[in-house]
């Protein structure tokens, strides 16, 4: 059982030597064993909703309100860093951030998803998993130093499709570790192999002089370290916050669609849709949009659907993650999504990477444009 | 059916913006949205209400417009549009060199509307909004740029982006979808620990959000409040009821038991309110899409 720390010191000190311990056990018996189990963090956002802005102090609030719900304890050991115990789990929750958090752990990957994907940000508005799409990753690992990836595409089917005997999903699952593994994956995007090949891990590699940290970043926000540094692992999960958090901050200043009351006599507009295009007119249209708006995983929206024309829908939702509403309209070739005031931008990738891995990882987004 | 004035508000909001499925012939020139129902005293203490004002900083040129879902005309109020200045602009704070004032109306009702401005002498460039185009149908603008942009905009097969998504005029009806949002997101936030309560302006300020609902005027904010309290009336009778429940005077408490707030009981509030209620769909359950993981486990 991971033991408490009390600052933030003694937090990296047990990282490191647990991150060296597992390191020299793979050296020498390659295997780890139970007790060894690789550091793995978690990116958490903390989004209050209504609309305020997320603190340290309103994270503590936050914390303590849930863990009699959800059978945790939080204790504040620093300014910004929280211990998270559980029976069989402890997780210390690093705040710098305190819109993005870090939840690293050295409890074991099945108890500690469980908990953080499962339980904890499944069940409480206000948190939600951090989003890596495809493009982030692309984007990230361009930077970085790549030693390996996998793509994955698990398409919605419609259940007379899977009922029918000769029926074979298109599903694609690759993952290669290997010197130049980055190349191919640029070879395999580029060429007509793979009809669809969303990335959906990437393993990064930090360091010099004989310290070496490694991550397995994963889509859903998850890392686990490998290497002999935790340290320079740190670095890397420090490195990935701050830019998806840049990101995130971007797709809110452009795409929140603001009225701003100016001078008290008069209002603005601000602000655009952020839209989606399909390569094209999608067959399946309205059984997806069912689908996107019945308030089930992977998009947790609940929608109240209306149809002007044929082809045609305006939706009114709220994102359940978060208990906030947002707008959308929508067409076999397109889908537009209107946050309000204090949307979410971690929602928006979520509907994109959501589409990109269960629809079509072919979609025409502003980035791109 | 006739594009209603809102309407061509969000279809002239979306020229300036870069927004799929909807032409952008005004984002290139510069033109933001500088005021929604932007009103301006001229003269003896007159007063011109714009629907809306399109400033480009980089031609240093407005667009005063005024929208009609009909073809009539209030000579006095179009009389003063036409006659607007830009130095009456810059008195309101509006940095602009030049100005064109225009009328868009629904395509099938600019003959009218023509007919009335000529007959009172009143010269005002019309524009005629369709569901296949938006083009210049009397006069021309002043800007040569602006004109050559959208004297003739093809809408064939787009849909208007809603930037603004009810209207102040908007029936009981047409209030049930955007409201049902309102209350599963009040209900959501309950069950996070927020807010309980629901108060007739709140619904109204969420249904207009930002500054918009301060420019609606006083007589149609209270019209909106009473058909608000209608339409809440309506979905608490079968959609909503035992979840949330009638308080005194325009206020509703959201009722926070935890079954009232899991998932699944949020999940099936779009069915409720379509069952309850005519102008909402819901696709049927055995329709949806599934994710592969999930109908392999469950078989």
């Amino acid at each position: 059982m991971q033991p408490p720390v009390s600052s933030r010191k003694e937090f990296v000190d047990l990282f490191e030597s647990s991150l060296l311990r597992a390191h020299e056990l793979l050296l020498e018996e390659r295997a780890l064993q139970f007790e060894f189990n690789l550091p793995k963090t978690y990116l958490v956002e903390f989004h209050p909703v209504g609309g305020i802005s997320p603190s340290t102090d309103l994270l503590e609030k936050r914390l303590a309100h849930l863990s009699e719900r959800l059978h945790f304890r939080a204790i504040r050991i620093a300014d910004d860093l929280f211990q998270v115990s559980a029976p069989k789990l402890s997780l210390v929750v690093d705040a710098a951030n305190p819109r993005f958090t870090l939840f690293h752990t050295l409890t074991d990957s099945v108890t500690a998803d469980a908990f953080v994907f499962r339980h904890f940000v499944s069940k409480t508005p206000a948190f939600d998993q951090v989003w890596f799409s495809p493009e982030f990753l692309e984007r990230y690992a361009a930077g970085v130093t790549v030693e390996g990836w996998g793509a994955r595409f698990t398409p919605f089917v419609e259940r007379r499709e899977v009922e029918d005997v000769t029926y074979s999903p298109k599903r694609v699952r690759v993952e290669i570790d290997e010197p130049g593994a980055w190349d191919r994956f640029v070879h395999f995007r580029t060429s007509s192999d793979f009809a669809h090949l969303p990335l959906d891990v990437v393993r990064v590699r930090s360091g010099g002089d004989g310290r070496v940290g490694r991550a397995r970043v994963s889509s859903g926000g998850k890392l686990t370290a490998r290497g002999n540094s935790f340290l320079h692992y740190q670095q890397l999960a420090i490195g990935l916050r701050d830019e998806y958090a840049r990101d995130i901050a971007s797709l809110e200043t452009r795409y929140r669609v603001l009225f701003p009351p100016e001078r008290t006599d008069r209002v603005a507009m601000r602000g655009e849709p952020y839209w989606i295009e399909f390569p094209k007119s999608l067959e399946d249209f309205e059984p997806l949009l069912g689908r996107m708006f019945s308030g089930t995983i992977p998009f947790r929206l609940v929608g109240f659907l209306e149809q002007p024309r044929p082809r045609f829908f305006r939706i009114h939702a709220v994102d359940l993650h978060i208990a906030t509403r947002l707008y959308v309209e929508a067409t076999p070739r397109w889908l537009r999504v209107f946050l309000p005031e204090h949307g979410c931008g971690n929602s928006l990738v979520r509907i994109v990477r959501s589409l990109q891995y269960n629809v079509t990882d072919k979609l025409g987004l502003p980035i791109n444009a | 059916m006739r594009f209603s004035s809102l309407e061509q508000t969000n279809a002239l909001i979306g020229f300036c913006r870069k927004v799929a499925g909807w032409p952008s012939p005004l984002a290139g020139l510069g033109y933001e949205v500088e005021g929604l129902e932007f009103d301006i005293v001229i003269g003896q203490g007159d007063l011109v209400v714009l629907d809306a004002l399109l400033v480009s900083e980089v031609l240093g040129h407005a667009l005063a417009i005024e929208t009609k879902e009909g073809g009539n005309v209030n000579v006095e109020q179009e009389r003063r549009l036409a006659e607007l200045t830009p130095a009456q602009l810059v008195q309101r704070g509006v940095r602009v060199r030049t100005l064109d004032s225009l009328l868009v109306c629904d395509e099938a009702e600019t003959s009218r509307a023509i007919r009335a401005l000529e007959d009172n002498a009143i010269t005002l460039p019309v524009f005629g909004l369709s569901r296949s185009m938006f083009r210049v149908r009397h006069l021309h603008l002043r800007d040569r740029k602006t004109e050559d942009a959208i004297r003739s905009v093809s809408l064939r097969g787009k849909e208007i982006p809603h930037f603004i998504q009810v209207a102040v005029t908007a029936d009981v009806r047409q209030l049930l979808s955007p409201l049902s949002a309102v209350i599963t997101e009040g209900i959501a936030q309950t069950a996070a620990g927020g807010r309980r309560d629901l108060d007739r302006d709140g619904l109204c300020q969420a249904l207009f959000p930002g500054g918009l609902w301060s420019r609606v005027p006083p007589h149609q904010q209270g019209q909106l409040r009473s058909r608000v309290e209608d339409a809440m009336a309506a979905l608490l009778k079968d959609a909503f009821r035992g979840r949330v429940e009638r308080g005194p005077r325009g206020r509703w408490k959201i009722v926070a038991t935890e079954s009232a707030s899991t998932a699944r009981a949020l999940q099936a509030l779009p069915r409720r309110v379509a069952r309850s209620s005519r102008g909402q769909i819901v696709i049927p359950e055995e329709q949806l899409l599934l994710p592969i993981e999930e109908y392999e486990e469950n078989t």
